[in-house]
């Protein structure tokens, strides 16, 4: 908020202290301030000290929005990205709270952690996630070594002379096989 | 034009608010935190004019409400304030 300048705002910390933590009368403050030369009648000193607790609140008011505003970003960020829509909910549900939270600069730990407990479905969530990408990775990586393993050995000659000898029963196929894979005979 | 002290305030936290939409409540609470005088439906209502000015756009979420952010005009207008 933009406010004219005013010949009171070279002593706002002494004046602050004095309303702050002394506690003195807009009377006593007057008086002080004549002693400074500084002459203010209690009307326009009373106006000015609102105003700037008005101000204050407000500062106050818009770095804790600032401030919610930044985490309800490093959530989306962390968590909001490639994110079904049921969670795409929670998120937008934490963040509101948070916001909220933020905005009434509460401290009542009850709420702050039932807003964090918000956030385990989404990172059970995003556990199972990577676990399902894991698994497919694992079972992409086994189809393709088997793969070549099969291929390996069916281009080996000796298999493919065994599985084409026209001549021989399966029994005897089986048993070679057995003996170039395994060596030794089929029990 | 000038605005109100409500409706300066709700655009200077909206612009706060950066990128991020503000839910509809915790712009109203906003409002009467810094002016306790105004009932809830008097910030609803600075809100709604603000809308209507094309300050501020509103979207709706399920089980969200709405999420206000500031247009390019609101914006603008609350980099003056």
């Amino acid at each position: 908020m933009k406010t004219r300048p005013s010949k009171l705002d070279q002593f706002t910390d002494r004046i602050e202290e004095w309303f702050g933590a002394e506690k003195i009368t807009i009377a006593a403050a007057r008086d002080r301030l004549a002693g400074l030369g500084c002459h203010v009648s209690s009307g326009r000193l009373s106006q000015w000290w609102s105003a700037r607790q008005q101000r204050a609140m407000e500062d106050q008011l818009l770095a804790r929005v600032a401030s919610g505003a930044q985490l309800s970003r490093e959530i989306e960020s962390r968590f909001a990205r490639n994110a079904p829509p049921e969670v795409s909910t929670i998120i937008q549900l934490l963040q509101t709270i948070i916001l909220q939270l933020g905005v009434q600069g509460t401290s009542d730990e009850r709420l702050l952690l039932i807003a964090s407990n918000l956030l385990r479905p989404v990172m059970e969530w995003q556990k199972l996630e990577q676990s399902k990408a894991e698994f497919g990775l694992a079972k992409e990586r086994f189809q393709r070594e088997t793969c070549e393993l099969f291929v390996q050995w069916a281009e080996d000659q000796q298999a493919k002379d065994i599985l084409s000898a026209g001549n021989k029963s399966n029994e005897e196929k089986i048993a070679a096989v057995y003996q170039l894979m395994f060596g030794g005979q089929k029990k | 034009m000038n605005l109100d002290p409500a409706k300066r305030l709700a655009l200077r936290a909206l612009s706060r608010m950066g990128d991020q939409p503000m839910p509809a409540d915790a712009l109203r609470d906003s409002i009467r935190i810094i002016h306790p005088q105004l009932t809830a439906g008097d910030a609803d209502r600075a809100v709604r004019d603000l809308e209507a000015d094309g300050y501020i756009a509103g979207t709706h979420v399920d089980l969200v409400g709405i999420l206000w952010s500031l247009t390019p005009k609101g914006a603008s207008k609350a980099n003056q304030l």
